[in-house]
């Protein structure tokens, strides 16, 4: 079958008709008494639960997202500032690597929420601790993804670099950083994605702001309906937040853009 | 105008048969590893299945014969779930042809969606937990009892140097939301004149995060209810500034302001009534032993339930009243745990606004199930 590519304007309305399909299906499902509204209210009853969650006098929904969207950014900017340049550092010295990697390998595998328990002894229930879990959660993925981007650049243009006489640190500036560039942020995507679960699991317990605070307090008091808002304000949320990178992916790679013609 | 290069163009062409000749060995290989692998999976699937059968041959399940059926029942460690225990322990359940396997669930609302989602059958939770889903229409269970009353088992305490409500204005107060001390934090707090919303911070946590949260200082007081509640008691320098006891609950209804309260699957009911009526027939029985042989009883859980020194316990146990099946009938009534709902219903959808109605908790009711 011969694949055509889709215009933007098409693959929208596409997408939209998918979208709409979606909720009408979900919606009928409920009104013909398929599914139990305890267990999944329709959406209808999510949007005006969502209207009410942010007009009028109980209006929280702007405010914890806001709140939530500050501690990623905090907990993401501080392991991107300390992932990033341990990365690079790694990425070129096969000494480092071998010296760091045995300990990156313990802490990659845990699960932010593992992290709770020390980090609330360790830090208590502020806004540090919430930094520290998002920071726990991201810190070891973002130090993998700039180490893997830093090795993956072409060694002939190192040694070229070398040869016409670079020193260590234009080798660094002008080969390997732009060179890792496009992997490493496509990297931290994926990682500020990650750092959203991490906000999430943080704001569960020992809060009381923020999305993760709003769907577990929702549950406590058996509100699905609140549950789903919370949910949905996440997905919105990260996706303002991925077309925002995707903007700042194409400022910092002037030359990618120039190669798909965009 | 474009010219191609033959030469170029030839080696590309053989480069593609290549390619091609490469594909197809590729692929041969692939399907002889499929067959291959398709000849063990069977073979082995074989296997199982000659060993499955003749292994189940001699022994046949134990929990597939018709006079016993499985119950699992879900509780935290709460005094109120002792006679469950001790119908385990003493074999009580057994002889009345239920199997019952516990399983630890701290907070009363994961309890009722675990019963919810049909994958537990019997419960003890609090009562607000029970009431929040109702009015979120939760139709899934029935309410068939309330089988204790422990007023002062749970209340607000301050760290050190916080001895008045009024110091506690600004400061953080840590409880899990939603529970019976959510109700009672907020009656305490407004009747000593402070707003539960604009005065202080009320931080939700995780019932057995509350101790070590206090303890750390990262709050200015905390509520929990037993075993916790002795715990915050323990640190040093802490104050009790209130218990449930001085909230209007009390002083009104003589309840804690929210009960223990029996919740039992609807379907696995409707299934069949006259199992769920031998079941409760268990249950009651269970907590009459308790009630009879309390210091027996202390020693059973103490260590295995409940982990707390078997004196506390003791002492605890002999300031908890249990409402046998006799007692039911008077206790599920208006004038008993019918009106203290009421009132407590008012409070969460009109004081606090955390529940979107006032069910009508009537339609869950079920007594017919008690023996």
């Amino acid at each position: 079958m011969k694949e055509t590519e889709l215009t933007f304007w098409r693959a929208s309305v596409y997408g939209s008709l998918g979208l709409v399909c979606f909720l009408g299906l979900w919606e009928l499902a409920i009104r013909f008494h398929l599914i139990d509204p305890f267990f999944l209210p329709p959406p209808s009853q999510i949007f005006t639960r969502a209207i009410r969650m942010t007009t009028g006098p109980d209006a929280v929904l702007l405010s914890d997202i806001k709140i939530s969207a500050s501690r990623v950014l905090a907990g993401f900017s501080l392991s991107v500032l300390a992932g990033v340049p341990f990365g690079l550092v790694m990425g070129v010295s096969s000494v480092v690597r071998a010296t760091l990697n045995p300990i990156i390998s313990i802490i990659r595998p845990l699960p932010a929420l593992s992290w709770i328990p020390l980090s609330m002894l360790w830090l208590g229930i502020d806004e540090q601790q919430k930094y520290a879990i998002v920071f726990m959660g991201c810190f070891a993925s973002i130090l993998v993804y700039t180490t893997d981007a830093t090795m993956r650049v072409d060694p002939v243009l190192r040694r070229a670099a070398r040869n016409l006489g670079a020193s260590d640190f234009q080798v660094l500036r002008y080969v390997i950083l732009p060179g890792a560039l496009p992997d490493l942020l496509s990297g931290l995507k994926v990682v500020l994605a990650i750092a959203w679960t991490c906000v999430i699991s943080a704001e569960m317990v020992g809060a009381n702001s923020g999305l993760g605070f709003r769907i577990w307090t929702a549950k406590e008091w058996s509100d699905t309906g609140q549950v789903l808002v919370g949910m949905i304000s996440i997905s919105v949320t990260v996706l303002i937040l991925d077309i925002a990178f995707r903007g700042i992916e194409r400022l910092l790679l002037p030359w990618q853009r120039k190669a798909s013609g965009t | 105008m474009y010219y191609y290069d033959p030469i170029t163009l030839n080696s590309f062409l053989s480069e593609l048969k290549n390619a091609r000749f490469h594909f197809t060995l590729v692929m041969n290989a692939r399907q002889k590893n499929r067959d291959f692998a398709m000849k063990h999976f069977l073979t082995v699937i074989t296997i199982v299945l000659i060993f499955g059968l003749t292994g189940c041959k001699d022994e046949p399940p134990k929990h597939k014969t018709a006079s016993i059926h499985e119950v699992t029942a879900v509780g935290s460690q709460w005094y109120g779930h002792i006679p469950v225990w001790c119908g385990m322990e003493k074999g009580i359940f057994k002889k009345h042809g239920f199997s019952v396997k516990w399983h630890f669930i701290g907070k009363s609302m994961d309890r009722l969606n675990a019963i919810s989602s049909e994958e537990a059958q019997f419960a003890s939770i609090g009562e607000i937990a029970m009431l929040s889903a109702m009015a979120q229409g939760n139709k899934r269970f029935y309410w068939v009892g309330n089988q204790d009353i422990a007023p002062g088992f749970e209340g607000l305490v301050a760290a050190k140097g916080i001895k008045s409500f009024e110091q506690l204005k600004g400061k953080k107060i840590g409880f899990p939301f939603g529970s019976s001390v959510d109700l009672t934090c907020r009656m305490l707090l407004k009747k000593n004149g402070l707003d539960p919303i604009k005065d202080v911070q009320l931080v939700n946590l995780e019932v057995g995060d509350v101790p070590a949260v206090f303890k750390t200082g990262n709050i200015a007081a905390a509520l929990i209810w037993e075993p916790g509640f002795s715990q915050l008691k323990a640190v040093d320098g802490a104050t009790v500034l209130g218990l449930d006891t001085d909230t209007d609950v009390y002083k009104e209804f003589g309840t804690m302001t929210g009960p223990d309260v029996l919740i039992i699957g609807k379907a696995w009911t409707d299934a069949d009534p006259e199992r769920a009526k031998n079941f409760m027939r268990a249950y009651f029985e269970s907590l009459r032993w308790v009630k009879e042989n309390t210091d027996d009883a202390v020693k059973l859980v103490a260590g295995n339930y409940i982990l707390q020194d078997i004196e506390l316990i003791q002492e605890n146990m002999a300031k908890f009243i249990w409402h046998d099946i006799d007692d039911q009938k008077r206790v599920m009534s208006d004038t008993g745990i019918f009106g203290q709902a009421n009132y407590v219903v008012r409070i969460l959808h009109e004081d606090m606004k955390v529940i979107p109605n006032k069910p009508d908790f009537m339609q869950w009711v079920n007594m017919d199930i008690l023996p």
